[in-house]
């Protein structure tokens, strides 16, 4: 008689008792994969949404008189260029880093801010990940054009137009955005730099917050870090509205985790009651096997096999079960794409197995304890 | 085949402390037929259990088939039965999810002692024949009678023709006729040239044409010389 016989046969004969184990298993591994699987969904939506937003961090000079800023959409103050290069080397919970000099100026009487900008960088300190570029990559000699200001001064792609007695080359008109792009004119920086006298020199960085912040305090932990390369800069927040989505993805993924927790823990008590109602329903057969010389280790094996057999079959269906929900629920809780990740599957089929072990242990090694010859003189 | 001395087995309940066994010294011959009697409490349970290396004794020793059981632990005496001792229960103890072969082979689960598993399937299908299951081999224990579930457990017992049988009530639950045949297979067992300890509290029908030494127990210990057979008390 294998133990595995042995195992199929009290199956069969106590269909109830393996039947709710499988469940319990399979609603826990459910519930871990659709909430986990909606959770990627919404932090993948969020970043998405966030990069849609365009930068969210401006890093200006110190000294830089913010009214302006927030009036003319550029600072007075200058910092060095190489803090570009600074900051994307360093370890700063930020990418695209775009370096800027810009200036307000009159073109054929129409307001222009002439905006010269260096292809942006990545952060080569935390991740050479290659992503796609959010700033605009002007040629030196070349002009993207503002959709306000193409208008006004009858720019096209392929015409001119002069500034501060340089001509440069329009190549592109920007699609309307409804703010003071429209009237920005973006350069080279370095054909700005000679403009301006401001050789080696920008006034702001725009960059792209990373989602990964730890806490709420968002603006103090990119401060702090942005301030630890570049102590003489400021540093201003403006799209509190994706730190609004950020704070709901976050207030979802702590929900989906509390939830995760309270249902292992449930199916995990589940698991425990019920293998201590099997092991206390078969102590005269643990007392007998006992008795005609099988070893603990075998006999446990009785009941740890049933475990790992109704946690991987449990795991299986949860994971069935929880992906089914996760893409009928999800789009709709986490306004975006759901993906299978098949890594999950493996989570779910060991660690089911491990907590269905882990919680069937304490009951089993109780049965095995118990006093053969005590049990058997039971009626 | 049994030399126990001076045993003394003593369980705790909560303060007070219950003394089943109080200084019981024992000699079983290899083949004997013994039949250990007494009242609901004498300590006859206990006895067999200590002799099973199912309980451990409080004090004193206790040899069985060259073993000091005394001194061995758990695994230790589960690989002592399985090697020296068969048990037979009042309650049969079979596991109600395996047909009566497969209770039989269950001694298979146990670690072996060089028999092949084709040997003691074999074994166990002339044993069931002999006992009169041969039809029952696949039926379930809550299928059969009374009679037929202690036949199995006797099966079981002797499966790998231990050199001592120790019977706690095997016919306890049995009609007089169903008693006579589990006695009748018990005797077969010793006439193969097994050991057999017997406890009960009841009379033994069928045990007349067979030579058995009756011990009583009375408080924990062996009462007086020998009594005569059960059968013609």
């Amino acid at each position: 008689m294998s133990i595995t016989r042995m195992i199929i046969r009290e199956i069969r004969s106590g269909k109830l008792n393996f039947l709710l184990c499988l469940v319990t298993v399979a609603v826990a591994c459910a519930a871990f994969v659709a909430l986990l699987t909606i959770s990627r969904g919404a932090a993948q939506s969020t970043n998405r949404l966030l990069r849609d937003m365009g930068f969210n961090i401006l890093i200006v000079p110190k000294g830089a008189e913010m009214a302006r800023y927030w009036s003319l959409d550029f600072p007075d103050a200058t910092m060095p260029e190489d803090y570009v290069e600074k900051l994307s080397k360093s370890d700063v919970t930020a990418e695209h880093f775009v370096a800027k000099l810009q200036t307000l100026t009159v073109v054929d009487g129409q307001k222009v801010v002439l905006t010269g900008v260096l292809p942006e960088l990545g952060n080569v300190g935390r991740t050479r990940k290659k992503k796609a570029p959010m700033g605009y990559d002007v040629p030196q000699g070349e002009a993207f054009a503002g959709s306000g200001l193409a208008k006004s001064l009858k720019l096209a792609p392929g015409g001119s137009v002069t500034v501060m007695d340089k001509v440069f080359k329009v190549s592109k008109v920007l699609p309307e955005t409804g703010t003071m792009e429209d009237i920005r004119l973006f350069t080279h920086l370095h054909d700005v730099q000679p403009l301006l006298d401001k050789e080696g020199k920008i006034n702001a960085i725009d960059a792209l917050g990373c989602r990964c912040y730890h806490g709420d305090d968002f603006m103090g932990q990119i401060t702090s870090e942005v301030n630890g390369v570049l102590p003489d800069v400021q540093i201003q927040h403006y799209k509190s509205i994706a730190i609004a989505r950020e704070l709901t993805r976050r207030q979802f993924d702590a929900w989906a985790e509390a939830v995760m927790i309270a249902v292992l823990a449930l199916g995990a008590c589940a698991i425990a009651a019920l293998t201590y109602l099997n092991v206390r329903h078969r102590r005269h057969e643990i007392g007998l096997l006992r008795t005609v010389g099988v070893g603990t280790p075998r006999i446990a094996w009785l009941f740890l096999g049933k475990a790992i057999l109704y946690a991987l079959l449990g795991a299986s269906l949860g994971f069935a079960l929880g992906y089914g929900a996760a893409t009928v629920w999800g789009p709709g809780v986490a306004a975006g794409k759901i993906e299978l990740d098949p890594l999950l599957l493996a989570y779910a089929l060991s660690g089911a197995p491990l907590v269905a072990i882990l919680f069937g242990a304490v009951p089993i090694l109780h049965g095995l304890m118990l006093d053969p010859a005590f049990i058997l003189r039971e009626e | 085949m049994i030399t126990a001395r001076n045993l003394v087995k003593r369980y705790r309940k909560d303060e007070s402390v219950v003394e089943a066994l109080a200084g019981v010294s024992l000699e079983v011959a290899k083949g004997e037929f013994v039949v250990v009697r007494g009242k609901s409490g004498s300590g006859k349970t206990t006895l067999l259990n200590v002799l099973a290396g199912l309980a451990r004794p409080s004090a004193g020793e206790v040899e069985v088939a060259g073993v000091r059981i005394d001194r061995l632990d758990g695994a230790g005496s589960a690989a002592f039965r399985a090697k020296h001792v068969g048990v037979v229960f009042q309650m049969f103890h079979l596991i109600p999810y395996l047909g009566l072969l497969e209770n039989v082979m269950l001694p298979c689960m146990a670690p072996g002692n060089g028999t092949s598993r084709g040997e003691l399937l074999e074994r166990a299908r002339e044993i069931l024949k002999e006992f009169g299951l041969a039809e029952r081999a696949t039926h379930l224990p809550g299928e059969c009678s009374a009679g037929e579930r202690q036949r199995t457990a006797l099966a079981r017992a002797i499966l790998r023709k231990p050199e001592l049988l120790l019977a706690d009530e095997p016919t306890g639950n049995l009609d007089p006729e169903n008693a006579r045949t589990v006695l009748d297979c018990m005797k077969r067992y010793q006439a193969q040239g097994g050991t057999i300890l017997l406890v009960t509290h009841h009379q033994l029908p069928g045990l007349e044409d067979v030579k058995i030494r009756d011990i009583e127990m009375v408080g924990g210990r062996i009462a007086g010389a020998p009594l005569e057979a059960l059968a013609q008390a």
